[in-house]
Parts: C-alpha cells; sequence; structure tokens
C-alpha cells in the first residue's frame, strides 16, 4: 500500500531536522564556491567544514588521490580561524535557511573548549560537531583514538556550552562501540560515525605516494560497509543518536544506514561525484517511503526494530 | 554566478589518434552560460570514477553544443573517449573565473591540447579588436588543433617537433626582440613554454597567465583538493587562469 504523504522530520536528541540528509563537513561550501543552483534550505541541516581555533592554510598540494572505489584526501582543514568564521562565514550559512552545525577541530582539549565557547552564544548555531577523528591534520595524538583524551575533548567542551555536541568518529580504532559510549559518558548529544580512514596512494610511474602529506583519508563507495558495521557498533553500545555517514549515495545506502541504527545521515564524496546528490537523496527518500507505505522516519525505524526483533520462533 | 548540472548527449566523439580525443556533446544549458577561460566538470553516465576537469574550445549557446579535446592519460579519460554517439554523460558547468579580455595586444602560447582552451579566448580577443598572435606547438602535424581557426583570428606561428629548429617560445622570444609588445601574454598546455615566458616578463613587461591543471574532485569549491599558489587559492573558483609564476611552483 502507498502513502500518499510522507513526513521526513527528524529528530536527533534536541534538535529538529525536517530531513535526515545533510552535507558531511568539509563536503559541502557556500562561502568560497560559485552560488548553488538549488536551495539549500531544503536539506535537512547544514554542516560547515571544520574550524579551527586559529587559521591555518592546510595541507600541501597534491590534495587529493582517486582510488578504484573512493577517493583519497588530505585537505587538513583550511580554517579562517574562529573569529573570522563567526564574524564572516557564519552569516552567510545562517543566510541559507537550514539549521547549521558547526563542526570545530581541535589540538587540545583547551581548544575544544574554546571553539564551543565562542558558538555558544550565537542563536544562528543549531549544534556542535567536534571533529575528533581528522587523519590529516598533525595532532599529537588523534582524540578519537584515545579514549581518554576523547573524553577529555568531549567533557572540556560540555563544559562551555549548553548546545547539542556530537562527537565525530574515526573508523581507525578497535571498537568504535566502545569510542561511541565514551562519547556519551562525557556528555556528547550524538555521535556522527565515520570519518574517513587512513589510506595512501602510491605512483607507480614515480613510485612516490599520490598526496602531497603522504596519506590521507578514504572516503566514498569503499566506505559504506565500513560505516555501516561502525554505526551498528556505535548504536549497540552508546545510547545516544547516531548520525552515519561514509559512502552513501543511493536511498538504499541511506535505508542500510538506518538499519544499522542511525537517526540521520551525512552525504560527502558523493556530492563530487554528482553535486545534485543530496536534492536527489531527499526525493529519493520521500519516493521510498512513499512506495513502501510507511509515513515517517520514524515509522521507518520503528519497522526497522521490528525487523531485527527475533520472532517467538527465532528465539 | 551560478553552475548547472546537465545530463548532455554524446553528437560525435572522434580519435585524432591513440592520446588525443575530439568529444562534441549536447549539453544546452552549459553551452549557452560559458565564458572564455571557464572549465566543465564532465563524467560518463555509467562510470564510478569521479568527473573530470575540462576547457572547451568551442560551444554555441544556440545548437547547445560543446566541443572537448580530450588527451588520454588514465582511467577516467579513457572512458569519455570511449563514449559514443548517444551516449549520456554528466556535465557541470560554466565553472571558474573567467578571462578577463583586457585591452592592448595579446599572445597565446599553446601546446598540444593545451591548445583548445585558447581557442575562446582568441575568438573573444579578437571579437573585441584586439591585436591577437597566436603561437602553437604539438608533437605532430595533425595535433596543431584548431590551427585554422586560431588563424582566422590573428597571425599563427606552428611549431611541430622536430621539424625545423625554432620552437614556438624562441620565435616568441625573437618576436620581442624584433620589437613586438604585448601587453598580456596566456599560456596552456606546457610547463617549459609557461617557463619561457616567465623569464623574459620582467625584460618585456607584459602581464602573463597561465592555465593551470590541478586534481578537483567537485570543481565548485566544495572538496578543497585543487589549491595552487603560494595562498593555495582553490583553481576551480580562482582559476584556472592563474598568474604565470603559479605555473612553476
Amino acid at each position: 500500500m502507498s502513502q500518499t504523504s510522507v513526513s521526513l522530520r527528524t529528530q536527533i536528541g534536541q534538535v529538529q531536522l525536517k530531513n535526515p540528509v545533510m552535507p558531511a563537513s568539509g563536503t559541502f561550501d557556500c562561502h568560497n564556491a560559485p552560488a548553488l543552483p538549488f536551495d539549500a534550505a531544503i536539506l535537512g541541516a547544514i554542516v560547515v567544514k571544520s574550524v579551527t581555533l586559529h587559521p591555518q592554510k592546510g595541507n600541501p598540494p597534491p590534495r587529493l588521490a582517486e582510488t578504484p572505489s573512493g577517493l583519497i584526501n588530505s585537505i587538513g582543514i583550511p580554517s579562517p580561524g574562529i573569529d573570522v568564521f563567526i564574524q564572516q562565514i557564519l552569516p552567510v550559512y545562517t543566510a541559507l535557511g537550514s539549521p547549521v552545525i558547526v563542526s570545530v577541530a581541535g589540538y587540545s582539549a583547551n581548544e575544544y573548549a574554546e571553539l564551543v565557547a565562542a558558538l555558544d552564544g550565537l542563536k544562528s548555531v543549531e549544534a556542535i560537531e567536534l571533529n575528533l577523528s581528522c587523519p590529516n591534520i598533525r595532532y599529537h595524538r588523534m582524540p578519537a583514538q584515545d579514549k581518554d583524551l576523547l573524553q577529555e575533548c568531549v567533557a572540556m567542551a560540555r563544559g562551555a556550552t549548553a548546545k547539542p555536541l556530537w562527537a565525530k568518529l574515526s573508523p581507525d580504532v578497535p571498537s568504535v562501540g566502545e569510542m561511541a559510549q565514551a562519547a556519551e559518558v562525557a556528555g556528547a548529544d550524538a555521535c556522527t560515525v565515520i570519518n574517513t580512514t587512513s589510506a595512501m596512494m602510491v605512483n607507480i610511474h614515480t613510485l612516490r605516494p599520490m598526496i602531497g602529506a603522504t596519506r590521507g583519508g578514504l572516503s566514498g563507495p569503499a566506505l559504506l560497509p565500513i560505516a555501516l558495521a561502525a554505526v551498528w557498533d556505535a548504536t549497540h553500545h552508546a545510547n545516544i543518536p547516531v548520525i552515519g555517514v561514509g559512502g552513501i549515495s543511493t536511498v538504499e545506502d541511506v535505508v542500510a544506514v538506518f538499519a544499522a541504527g542511525a537517526s540521520a545521515v551525512q552525504i560527502g564524496t558523493a556530492s563530487f561525484y554528482d553535486p545534485m546528490a543530496m536534492p536527489r537523496l531527499i526525493g529519493e527518500l520521500d519516493r521510498y517511503l512513499k512506495d513502501k507505505g510507511i509515513a515517517s522516519i520514524e515509522e521507518l525505524k520503528a519497522k526497522i526494530r521490528q525487523s531485527q526483533t527475533p520472532s517467538a520462533e527465532e528465539v | 554566478m551560478s553552475w548547472a548540472r546537465e545530463m548532455a548527449t554524446v553528437y560525435s566523439c572522434v580519435h585524432l589518434d591513440d592520446t588525443v580525443a575530439r568529444l562534441e556533446i549536447e549539453s544546452p544549458d552549459v553551452a549557452r552560460a560559458m565564458n572564455p577561460g571557464q572549465f566543465v566538470m564532465v563524467r560518463p553516465e555509467q562510470s564510478s570514477l569521479l568527473p573530470r576537469a575540462m576547457a572547451p574550445s568551442e560551444w554555441d549557446p544556440v545548437k547547445g553544443r560543446v566541443i572537448l579535446y580530450i588527451r588520454i592519460v588514465g582511467p577516467g579519460t579513457q572512458a569519455l573517449s570511449a563514449l559514443q554517439h548517444g551516449d549520456r554523460l554528466m556535465v557541470i558547468g560554466p565553472l571558474g573565473t573567467p578571462v578577463r579580455p583586457e585591452e592592448g595586444a595579446w599572445a597565446l602560447l599553446g601546446r598540444g591540447v593545451g591548445i583548445t582552451p585558447l581557442l575562446p579566448v582568441a575568438k573573444e580577443l579578437g571579437r573585441r579588436g584586439h591585436d591577437v598572435r597566436i603561437y602553437l606547438s604539438a608533437r605532430a602535424q595533425h595535433l596543431l588543433l584548431e590551427a585554422d581557426a586560431f588563424a582566422a583570428i590573428g597571425p599563427v606561428t606552428c611549431h611541430v617537433d622536430g621539424q625545423g629548429a625554432s620552437s614556438v617560445s624562441l620565435q616568441f622570444i625573437k618576436d620581442l626582440q624584433d620589437g613586438y609588445r604585448p601587453r598580456r601574454v596566456l599560456v596552456c598546455g606546457s610547463r617549459r613554454l609557461t617557463a619561457q615566458v616567465a623569464a623574459w616578463q620582467g625584460v618585456y613587461g607584459y602581464e602573463a597567465q597561465v592555465f593551470l591543471e590541478e586534481k578537483m574532485a567537485c570543481g565548485i569549491g566544495w572538496c578543497k583538493g585543487c589549491a595552487t599558489g603560494p595562498e593555495w587559492h582553490l583553481l576551480c573558483v580562482d582559476g584556472p587562469t592563474r598568474p604565470i609564476e603559479e605555473g612553476l611552483l
């Protein structure tokens, strides 16, 4: 039985979204890019590229290497610094009409606290995503790979704001679930699962790494099964919502990530293959739910829970 | 300025040899909006690869056609060169910052497939009545691409590898020494040409720019992959033409 109208409304803790589709941080831009040919207000939210406390230029080129099933990047978070971001860039995103999620990247727990404190009083910031897992910046330690440091960063950020905090995790750990649980204990309201995975390509003609910084983070189709396992792991360890990200390019991928336990999805490299991927996926998700006779995202999640509950015969 | 993303149809794909193909596509939205110096991102409909950046040699806003010369160097350009009449491909464009057709005499220097993005610039300069000289270089006669079209705009100096002693860069320098004074120079397709033009810039005082290439995943400023120059400008937004010194980095 098909549904004539559906609701894509999505809840991530206290954050209400008109639909569950948003860009992954660093894969969508409206301030240093030509104008969009679609209305960004249709997006569930806009997650901005990570901003650092101080200005930085990012990593040296070449920054990209295509693989048979994805893309390795080592962009290294070029950032104007939080002050310029707030004054000059944030208003551009606020004007677009979708909730704005600001991603921040610090080099210490104190920096995360400073970044979050700078955003705390701004009504235009709906939530803050803590990028704890960029494989392309020179941490002493990556917070998402060190449970104690992760908890310190999240706890310091928690102490600096009442805004919703999303902790973005790395796949490059023994258990994403344990890290999600650690983030929850330290005060995260949600987890974004996953960032890119550390990777390298070699130019067989020069015999040198194809990326200027030697290695980078792999994204794209290769990441989807890794993301599914990580989202499943996170949702089975932590009791906070999970935003799924990694290799999502079709509506079937969106539904699969929901089936793994996600409450929303972020789209990254798919927007490089097709810059209309996000508007397309929102339309396809609406059509998918109609065709399946599912009235809402909540009903989809209930159906998933029902499908994954063992029947009496199975028990 | 905004970009369009449209599903285009291949009108023809002709191989000039194993390394170069001429692709003519029906892409009306892009053809209507292109300006000289801009580029497009293209990807076959069924491809699992990222789109590739290409600067068209020609477009017709009335017929809705765009012509791209493809240098076949890897799987992405191989897939594009394998397209046939009626095949579909995604086109995103127009992208980048157009070349400003400022007053004064212009010299355009191109090599190989790098000749072709210069043609729209030459046409625009010619249309405005600017003095234009063109210097074209290739490894074979049949790769002096669109030489006849350039000849309709201004004097063309051609050089094919192994034929004669004087390269186009040497001829350009000789012309400078003989009193030729271009106000602006634009280079595409050769690091050696770029270096020569840059080396003589201080002596003859022209403004010089170069069409640059850098790996880009999106072409629209989202991926930040195509950083270039001392300030790491994004080539897709602030290029693809950049000050000549950035072509030497």
